[in-house]
């Protein structure tokens, strides 16, 4: 039987733990155990696929959403725990500068799930965020428009 | 956010990998003739690191086939200093050929983008491409001259006609033979010799009209031909482009060849902006069909031709004639060479050939083969021209 690699097993007790944690501290209990089940099933049943980072990343979303409910701050380091896993999985954070950006993206979402747990409102958070992403849509376009023309050269 | 955290990420990624770019490229020949292998090693170097994948694909010049080896590349993450890329080529075309950059794909697992680098030194090294089929000049030696019927200051060594001896004329050239036969004093005029600068008129096909690519592309090689070969005897070959009625341009003062030879290169069929409208056929021959539909007899006919004669003498030249007996008289020695793919109206090639006998200049027409089979009936009464020629 094919281990699971030691930075995967990492990622997992860090997930197992958050979810046991929010256990305990009276969250979902049954649910959270379902779910950490099915992460772990998914991370047993995708050991030889290549982009096994992406499947363990939408199977932890659910366990996000559910601890989200009762711990804001838990479901966030979930979510950076997923996230790291899928970039560890590409061969990511082989420079220091990635290490730090990742770290700053880790804490933007923090707290940005934190402030999303003290709303009570969905209509206000979901235009703002579809702003945000129509923006950030157009800069990726600009960027490239910009890296290909001053890199590019005229014919 | 995790995606725009990751595109933040894969910009700056591309943005540091493309401005730590350069390239090496080796060829084993710069100055190669047409349909001829070139080999090619392309080195990439990159001073920092990617963390992204790259696939790197060397763009070729226009105009070649990829005979050996691969043009394309995958260089894996964090690699400084990737294997050169070798391959070999054949070129097709003719003239001065940048190669075509290079085209970089930037892979990570979530973003992908292109850019192609043609700028400097990513379309170096220049090659200058000859052209394979060789211009063969008729009645010509190895130093570009000739003989003409004309008279020149150096005389050739044919003997162009006999006459009588009048005072002044060299006794030299008295045929003595002659002269005891008819009993009176003959001497022998012999033909003029002339150097040979020929002037290339390019007749563009009309833009708006259905074109043979396949024939045009041959003309152009010919018409590169020429200029090759005779930058051997001229460092400043002349050169008119015209389409149809239209002068296009006129090029004397160029002396480099490859920039030549990116001028024939270049051409392309051109808007043909005034139209003759097969004007010198219709003043005559609609005239004389006319008169025979209604029944008219030879009396009249001919009357008709000798007023059409008169009128047409005395009429006023039209400003593509002017400007290409001025071209001509600019020129004032050498074949005029005129390459044309003898499609539409033609009208401007019979003017042209009007002009050049009125100043007793050759003019030799050569037809790619694969144009309009129209040329095939061209009627040597109609277009006066020295010759016409297919190429092939």
């Amino acid at each position: 039987m094919k281990m699971p690699s030691p930075r995967l097993l990492w990622v997992l007790a860090i997930i197992i733990g958050a979810a046991t944690a929010d256990a305990l501290a009276g969250g979902n209990g049954p649910l959270d155990g379902l779910l950490v089940s099915i992460l772990l099933g998914t991370a047993l049943t995708t050991r030889a696929m290549p982009e096994r980072g992406f499947y363990l990343l939408a199977a932890g979303q659910l366990l996000v959403v559910a601890v989200f409910r009762s711990n804001p701050l838990l479901a966030a380091v979930i979510q950076v725990v997923l996230f790291a896993m899928v970039l560890l999985s590409n061969g990511s954070f082989t420079r220091r500068e990635e290490t730090g950006t990742f770290a700053l993206f880790a804490l933007i979402i923090a707290a940005v799930t934190v402030l999303a747990g003290t709303l009570y409102h969905a209509l206000m958070p979901l235009c703002i965020f579809t702003i945000l992403a129509v923006t950030v849509v157009l800069l990726l376009v600009v960027s490239e428009y910009q890296l290909r023309t001053f890199y590019g050269g005229h014919e | 956010m995790f995606l725009a955290y990751r595109s933040l990420v894969f910009f700056r990624g591309v943005h540091r990998t493309a401005a730590s770019f350069s390239i090496s490229r080796e060829t084993d020949n710069r100055l190669i003739r047409q349909g001829t292998d070139v080999a090619v090693a392309t080195s990439l170097m990159l001073d920092r690191p990617s963390s992204l994948s790259l696939e790197i694909t060397d763009l070729p010049p226009d105009g070649v086939r990829i005979t050996d080896g691969t043009s394309k590349a995958s260089i894996p993450p964090h690699t400084t200093k990737p294997d050169p890329l070798r391959y070999r080529f054949t070129h097709y075309t003719s003239g001065r050929m940048p190669f075509g950059g290079l085209l970089v794909t930037f892979t990570d697992p979530f973003f992908r983008t292109d850019i192609a680098f043609k700028h400097g030194e990513f379309r170096e090294p220049f090659l200058l491409v000859f052209p394979m089929n060789a211009f063969e000049y008729e009645n010509r030696d190895l130093y570009g001259e000739g003989e003409t019927e004309r008279r020149t200051p150096v005389s050739g060594y044919s003997i162009r006609s006999y006459r009588e001896y009048t005072e002044g004329d060299p006794q030299k050239h008295i045929d003595w033979k002659l002269t005891a036969k008819f009993n009176k004093t003959i001497i022998r005029e012999y033909m003029g010799r002339e150097g040979y600068e020929p002037l290339l008129i390019v007749d563009l096909p009309d833009r708006n009209a259905a074109m043979d690519e396949a024939a045009f592309i041959s003309m152009k090689e010919k018409v590169a031909a020429v200029l090759t070969a005779g930058m051997h005897r001229t460092n400043r070959p002349a050169i008119v482009v015209i389409s149809g009625a239209n002068i296009i341009t006129l090029l004397r003062e160029k002396t480099d060849l490859q920039q030549i030879l990116q001028v024939v290169q270049d051409l392309k069929p051109a808007d043909r902006l005034f139209h003759l409208y097969r004007f010198a056929e219709t003043l005559r021959g609609r005239q004389i069909a006319q008169a025979r539909d209604q029944g008219a007899d030879g009396g009249f006919l001919s009357t008709l031709s000798t007023v059409e004669h008169i009128f047409s003498s005395s009429r006023q030249r039209l400003l593509f004639e002017r400007q290409m007996k001025a071209a001509l008289q600019s020129f004032p020695s050498g074949d005029i060479i005129l390459f044309s793919m003898f499609e539409g109206d033609t009208s401007h090639l019979k003017l042209l050939a009007l002009v050049a006998k009125e100043m007793r200049r050759s003019l030799r027409v050569y037809v790619p083969r694969q144009a309009n089979a129209e040329h095939a009936k061209i009627d040597h009464g109609r277009y006066p021209f020295t010759s016409v020629e297919e190429i092939a």
